[in-house]
C-alpha cells in the first residue's frame, strides 16, 4: 500500500472517530435529560438548634444568601437570626414590639443580594434588614401576606389573603409600588380557599399550590393557565363554621419550591400519607415523578441557590439542611 | 396490665403528685411571704393590718391560643400592669398542651415544650414562675384556651377570665387582688 493511500485511510479513520465523539458530546446530555427521575434521596448535611441550646426556639421562616449564610425568623423570641454556613449563630436582631426592626409575630423570610425581607403577622408589609441584620426600612402593603418570594433587590412577589377581590400574585418594587398582578382565578373564592404558596421560575412562570384545595397549577408570565393537577384524589379538607364564615381546619399543601433542575417540590399537609412530611416531586409539565418523605413534620420547605433543601424538625426547635440526590431511570 | 404499663402509670401518678406538691408549695410560700410581710410591719412598729392572706393568680397558658395576637397582646398587657407591683408575686403560670400531640410526638415532646417556653419567657421578659402541666391536671380549666384564674386564700376559684382580656377585665382582676 502506498503512503498516500495509507494517509487517506488514516484521515478517513480520524474523521469517523471525530463524528462519533461529536455525536456522543451532542447527544449524551440529551439522552440524560430524557431519563426520567425515579427517586430523590435526602442526605442531611447540617442541623441547627438542639433541644439543649438556645439558638432557635421555634423557627417560622428561613432564607439563605448567596454566601450560604442562613437567616431564621424565630417566633418565640420575636427575633431574626443569622447563622454561618456551618450553623454558628452570628447575630440576633429584632425583639418584641412595634418599633423599627421589632416584631409581634415574625413569619416569612426572603433574601436578595443586599437585603433580608421579613413579614410580621402583626404588620401589613415587610421589614427590610441588611445582611448584618441592621434594620433599614419598612415597606407598607395594604393586604396581609401569605407567601413571599424575593425576586431581586428591587422586586418581590407576594401571595395575599383577601376576601373581597380576585385572587392574584402581586409583584412590588422596593418602595411598595405594585408593578404587576398575576390573577390566578377568574372569580372570588370562599374565605381563605384562595390561599396559595407559590414559586416563580427564571422565565417568569408561576407555580401555585393551594393551601386548602387539592390543586397544583402553572401559569405563564401573562397569566395564562398552563396546567392544573390534583395529587391526592381531589380530597377535601375539613371545614368548620366560625362566626359567620365556614373556614378550613386542615391544610392540603403547605409549601412549594422549585429546585435548580426545574422540578417542582410540593410539601403535603394533613391529608398526605405521611402528614406534613411528604414532598411530591413534579416535572415542569406537571407530571408527578416521585415522592420523598422528610424525617420530621415541617410547615415549610426552602431550597437555596445551591439546591440544598431546608425543613423543620423537633417542631421548629431545629432547622435541617439536606443535600438532594437525584436518581434517574 | 403489663409491667411496663403499670410502671408508666406509677410514674404518671408520682409526677401528678409532684405537680400538686409544687403548686401547693407555691401557695404556701405565697402565704408565708405575706405573713412575713405582716410580721415585718409589726416589727417595724406599724399597727397590725387586719387582712387575710392574699389570693393567688393562676395564668393558664396555651401556646395554641397565642396564635391569636389579640390574646397574646392582652396577656402581655396584663403582665405589664402587674410588673413591679406587690401583686406580681401572686402570679403563677401553668402551661397546658394537647395530650394528643404529646402522644404523637413521643418522648421529646416535653423537652421541646420546655425549650419553647424558655424562648417565650425570654422573648416576653416574663418574671413569674411557669410550670408545665405534664399530667393535664389543669386541662379542664383550659378548655377555652388561655385564661387567668383568681383563687381566694382558701384556694377556691373566685373568677375565671378567658383570653383575650379586655382592659376592664384586667382592672377587675387587679381589684380582686387588692381586695
Amino acid at each position: 500500500m502506498s503512503n498516500i493511500k495509507r494517509r487517506r485511510n488514516f484521515l478517513k479513520y480520524r474523521v469517523w472517530v471525530g463524528f462519533v465523539l461529536m455525536g456522543a458530546f451532542l447527544f449524551l446530555p440529551l439522552s440524560l435529560s430524557a431519563q426520567e427521575l425515579k427517586r430523590v434521596i435526602l442526605d442531611e448535611v447540617l442541623s441547627i438548634g438542639s433541644l439543649d441550646g438556645d439558638s432557635i426556639f421555634q423557627w417560622t421562616g428561613v432564607a439563605v444568601d448567596s454566601a450560604s449564610n442562613i437567616y431564621v425568623a424565630d417566633a418565640m423570641d420575636y427575633s431574626l437570626k443569622k447563622f454561618s454556613p456551618q450553623g454558628r449563630l452570628l447575630k440576633t436582631a429584632g425583639g418584641r414590639g412595634q418599633g423599627p426592626g421589632e416584631f409581634t409575630a415574625p413569619r416569612l423570610l426572603g433574601c436578595s443580594e443586599a437585603y433580608v425581607y421579613a413579614t410580621d403577622q402583626g404588620f401589613l408589609g415587610l421589614h427590610v434588614f441588611d445582611k448584618e441584620l441592621n434594620f433599614r426600612r419598612r415597606i407598607a402593603l395594604i393586604i396581609p401576606v401569605s407567601d413571599l418570594k424575593v425576586l431581586s433587590d428591587s422586586r418581590f412577589a407576594v401571595a395575599t389573603m383577601s376576601v373581597d377581590s380576585i385572587p392574584a400574585i402581586c409583584i412590588y418594587d422596593d418602595s411598595g409600588e405594585l408593578v404587576r398582578k398575576i390573577p390566578y382565578s377568574e372569580r372570588k373564592m370562599p374565605p381563605m380557599m384562595d390561599s396559595v404558596n407559590f414559586d416563580i421560575d427564571g422565565e417568569g412562570n408561576l407555580y401555585l399550590a393551594y393551601t386548602f384545595e387539592d390543586r397544583i397549577e402553572k401559569f405563564d408570565r401573562q397569566g395564562n393557565k398552563l396546567w392544573s393537577v390534583s395529587l391526592l384524589e381531589a380530597k377535601k379538607v375539613k371545614r368548620k363554621k366560625i362566626s359567620s364564615y365556614v373556614l378550613p381546619t386542615q391544610v392540603m399543601y403547605k409549601d412549594v419550591e422549585l429546585d435548580s433542575h426545574g422540578y417542582l417540590l410540593v410539601l403535603g399537609g394533613h391529608l398526605s400519607q405521611n402528614r406534613s412530611r411528604d414532598i411530591y416531586v413534579l416535572s415542569p409539565h406537571g407530571k408527578l415523578l416521585t415522592r420523598l418523605t422528610l424525617p420530621d413534620a415541617s410547615h415549610c420547605i426552602y431550597i437555596d441557590h445551591q439546591n440544598f433543601l431546608y425543613s423543620r424538625a423537633n417542631q421548629g426547635v431545629t432547622l435541617k439542611k439536606y443535600r438532594l440526590h437525584y436518581v434517574y431511570e | 396490665m403489663s409491667m411496663n404499663e403499670g410502671g408508666r402509670r406509677g410514674l404518671r401518678e408520682s409526677a401528678a403528685t409532684f405537680s400538686f406538691l409544687l403548686i401547693a408549695a407555691g401557695v404556701i410560700l405565697l402565704l408565708l411571704s405575706s405573713s412575713a410581710r405582716e410580721g415585718c410591719n409589726r416589727s417595724q412598729g406599724f399597727p397590725p393590718e387586719n387582712h387575710s392572706p392574699p389570693p393567688l393568680l393562676l395564668v393558664i397558658l396555651d401556646f395554641n391560643s397565642f396564635s391569636c395576637l389579640t390574646c397574646l397582646d392582652s396577656f402581655l398587657d396584663f403582665h405589664r400592669r402587674l410588673s413591679g407591683t406587690e401583686d406580681e408575686r401572686l402570679l403563677w403560670g401553668i402551661l397546658v398542651f394537647d395530650a394528643g400531640r404529646e402522644k404523637q410526638s413521643g418522648p421529646r415532646f416535653i423537652q421541646i415544650l420546655e425549650k419553647k417556653l424558655n424562648g417565650f419567657v425570654q422573648g416576653n421578659r416574663l418574671r413569674f414562675p411557669i410550670i408545665i402541666d405534664r399530667d393535664h391536671l389543669f386541662s379542664s380549666l383550659a378548655e377555652e384556651g388561655s385564661a387567668v384564674l383568681v383563687f381566694d386564700p382558701n384556694q377556691r376559684m373566685m373568677r375565671k377570665f378567658a383570653f383575650p382580656l379586655r382592659s376592664h377585665q384586667i382592672q377587675d382582676i387587679l381589684r380582686l387582688v387588692e381586695e
